[in-house]
């Protein structure tokens, strides 16, 4: 459990500093791709709720 | 599986770098008024041999029916497409390029002086081309997930004047102590985190 959180962490930290380092920029679209090991359909709804807030 | 690109001719994207003027129609895939980019993210459970569970868990047949779906697609994101002791992924690299993803990014070998054994089996496949690259390695993985390297790919690619970042991912398989419902709550506030930056 707690290796996956940091791993989720670490993606975290990785993405922010592709941003500051310019290698990421605004104008582009991010997506995040994978098996995270979780019930998709589950995740979905929980992040559909997170984006709507 | 060659036989594949007797069925399957090289297509191209309709926002494709390439001249079309010189390319024909049936070699354009259809993606419809708005040439919509399509985008696949698949676990494929191809590990490496002498890993299976019934017979050779059909790993050639599923490569194969894999192979003719790819017409479907635009930019590929896969897990557990294990290059190590098989030629499985190299064959797939092979093929899809000949099909119009003539760019990809595969995981890195693990290295010689890692306590791991086998790649993260993670590979992504493109149409478009890929301007920047990067393997970011986990430093944590506990249980049988030691044995792999686990990690994170990152491309970005170019389509026309606009670029799209990807990062794909498997993470930790094996886990104990939680429930389901906790460690969706715990990613998508992570997750919501990442994506609000």
């Amino acid at each position: 459990m707690e290796a996956r959180l940091e791993q989720v962490k670490e993606i975290n930290e990785f993405i922010i500093e592709q941003y500051n380092c310019g290698r990421i920029t605004y104008n582009d679209r991010l997506i995040l791709l994978g098996d995270f090991n979780v019930d998709a359909t589950n995740f979905k709804k929980k992040i559909e709720v997170a984006i709507s807030k | 599986m060659e036989e594949i690109l007797n069925i399957s001719i090289t297509k191209y994207h309709p926002l494709h770098d390439v001249d079309f003027s010189n390319v024909k129609d049936n070699f354009i895939v259809d993606r419809g008024i708005n040439k919509k980019i399509k985008l696949l993210s698949y676990n494929i459970f191809l590990r490496p041999p002498p890993v299976k569970n019934n017979d050779n868990d059909w790993k050639d047949e599923r490569l194969y029916d894999f192979l003719l779906e790819l017409k479907d697609f635009d930019i590929i994101c896969l897990q557990e497409m294990f290059g190590t002791l098989t030629t499985r992924r190299q064959t797939l690299i092979k093929i899809s390029s000949k099909l119009g993803f003539f760019y990809f990014y595969e995981i890195p070998p693990p290295s010689f002086f890692s306590k791991n054994i086998i790649d993260g089996g993670l590979l992504i496949l493109s149409r478009f081309p890929v301007v920047d690259t990067e393997f970011k390695p986990y430093t944590y993985a506990i249980l049988d997930c030691i044995f792999g390297q686990k990690g994170c790919l990152f491309v970005k690619i170019r389509i026309k004047d606009s670029y799209l970042v990807i990062v794909n991912t498997h993470l930790q398989a094996s886990y104990f102590g939680t429930t389901q419902e906790d460690w969706v709550k715990k990613l998508s506030n992570l997750y919501k985190k990442v994506l609000k930056f």
